[in-house]
């Protein structure tokens, strides 16, 4: 398959890459250039510069294309962040409907759909909750590019998998005590999830829009990782529960 | 704040001075709107809305380009900045005309109904503002069919072209503000806007309503009283506002509820 990857130089972009590249032909796009190691490692893949708020540049990039995965993020900045997270998503969809890609895979953080509201009081949140992501600028942005695509999943004949993410942890770094939020996964798994996304059947999506948390079992319960398991066959092969015991 | 200093404001802001002290969420004065900003005074609807409010209450225009007003006016980017949380401090309620300038193209529309809507409503949440009132519109719940009675519970259905979704994003945003319950939001739905006697000539639009009648129904808007819900203080209150006729293509009657009176199409054929 012919992947268009966006914001490939970010945090989660490099594990992105990694896991695709052996199984898939690569457009991997940044508004920062890569660096010149990753160019070398993936000489067999095309590297280009994209600014995701630039439409018609979007839409180039995307020509030839079978799918994209719009890795972009901005989360402090009060113009910017509404640029990337919230134009960035109308640009990418745009672009899927011009040059006919129907599968785009999106991505975020898990207060895009479940903010405060849900963070706070619940547990076993699923990823079926009517969107809440509260105000927090990030969050907000996220939300309003997800609606974005979801829309467009309403009037166009394409599907939007919305991976959603929050604490990434090395390998390394999953130790005792070492802590985190209740939504972990490791940076392999994470990355590995998008070519679950690549290969899913589009047809047996429950609908053209959908949402999977992606995280390990975290032993918490605050939320809910079986519609990734079940639909996309996610198997996680870091666990991450030593997170939380108790450091020795 | 005292009215001279609410209408001198704009003069503080122009100059970038530092903000008054900000709000105390007092309500207005019985029986009127207190001071109220009203954003897009460039366009003749917002000119409508000031003068019929202007009566009632203590009005302030604002646009992001300059624009002769009779009202006190400030011209602001509506940007995240000292000057948006000074634009808002002592003000009673924001009405948000939510039309971006003549000519912006699909960015600045979705920029300005998602972004600016987002950096008043910080603003208006900082400063103690009181009530919200959104004007959107009509136009995301037309893919309905027609045979059923559409209100304001049934959901959006927004198309992809920018006016349409860039209108259900400005919604969508303010709902999250609303949920904070730290003010009222009101989300007025409106159909086309005309003027009566500019469209005589042309056959009867269902979706047609009066620019003067939205001016009404924002000044209900501005008027209701949303304490009575059992949970507390209702903040997010979405009303659909058309003409009266009995061929409008949606039904005002939630927000006849609350005040609303259109005068006119009433018999329209």
């Amino acid at each position: 398959m012919k992947v268009l990857i966006i914001g490939a130089n970010g945090y989660l972009g490099p594990h992105v890459v990694r896991a695709l590249a052996p199984h898939h032909q690569l457009r991997i796009t940044d508004i920062k250039p890569a660096p010149a190691e990753v160019r070398q490692k993936y000489a067999g893949h095309e590297f280009r510069d994209l600014d995701v708020t630039k439409g018609d540049d979007v839409i180039r990039a995307a020509e030839g294309m079978d799918a994209i995965l719009n890795l972009s993020v901005l989360r402090p900045h009060r113009v910017l962040a509404f640029r990337v997270n919230n134009l960035g998503c109308y640009n990418v969809m745009r672009a899927a409907v011009q040059h006919g890609i129907n599968r785009v895979i999106n991505t975020g953080p898990h207060f895009t759909i479940t903010g405060p509201n849900f963070e706070g009081p619940d547990h076993g949140i699923t990823p079926e909750v009517p969107s809440q992501s509260g105000t927090y600028l990030y969050a907000l942005t996220k939300s309003l590019g997800q609606e974005v695509c979801r829309i467009f999943t309403t009037r166009h004949d394409l599907y939007v998998m919305t991976f959603l993410f929050m604490q990434m942890r090395f390998h390394s770094k999953i130790t005792r005590g070492a802590g985190s939020g209740p939504f972990a996964v490791a940076w392999h798994d994470a990355g590995e999830v998008f070519r679950l996304g690549l290969d899913v059947d589009l047809a047996k999506l429950p609908s053209k829009s959908e949402i999977f948390f992606i995280m390990d079992d975290n032993p918490q319960g605050k939320f809910n990782n079986e519609k990734t398991k079940r639909i996309l066959g996610f198997k996680p092969q870091r666990n991450v529960s030593d997170l939380w015991r108790k450091a020795r | 704040m005292k009215r001279r200093e609410f209408l001198q404001a704009g003069a503080v802001v122009l100059a970038g001075a530092n903000a008054a002290p900000a709000a105390t969420a007092q309500p207005p004065e019985a029986d009127g709107l207190g001071r109220v900003l009203i954003t897009c005074a460039e366009d003749r609807l917002a000119k409508t809305i000031g003068d019929h409010l202007s009566s009632n209450g203590e009005v302030r225009l604002t646009s992001t380009v300059d624009v002769q007003s009779k009202h006190p006016f400030v011209r602001s980017d509506l940007d995240h900045s000292e000057a948006t949380d000074a634009l808002v401090d002592g003000v009673d309620s924001v009405v948000f005309v939510n039309k971006p300038p003549v000519g912006a193209d699909a960015d600045e529309q979705i920029d300005y109904r998602t972004r600016l809507t987002y950096n008043v409503l910080f603003a208006a949440r900082a400063k103690a503002v009181r009530r919200v009132v959104l004007l959107s519109s009509l136009d995301v719940l037309t893919d309905y069919d027609q045979d059923f009675e559409v209100d304001e519970f049934w959901r959006p259905l927004p198309t992809t072209e920018v006016e349409s979704l860039s209108r259900h994003l400005s919604e969508f945003t303010v709902r999250e503000f609303a949920r904070e319950k730290t003010f009222e939001v009101v989300v007025l739905r409106l159909g086309h806007v005309v003027r009566s006697e500019e469209v005589s000539e042309n056959s009867y639009d269902s979706m047609w309503v009066d620019e003067r009648d939205v001016a009404q129904a924002v000044e209900s808007a501005l008027k209701a009283g949303f304490r009575d819900h059992p949970s507390g203080i209702r903040t997010w209150n979405v009303y659909h506002v058309q003409s009266d006729s009995k061929k409008a293509r949606f039904t005002s009657r939630r927000a006849k509820g609350i005040g609303y009176k259109p005068t006119y199409f009433g018999d329209a054929k």
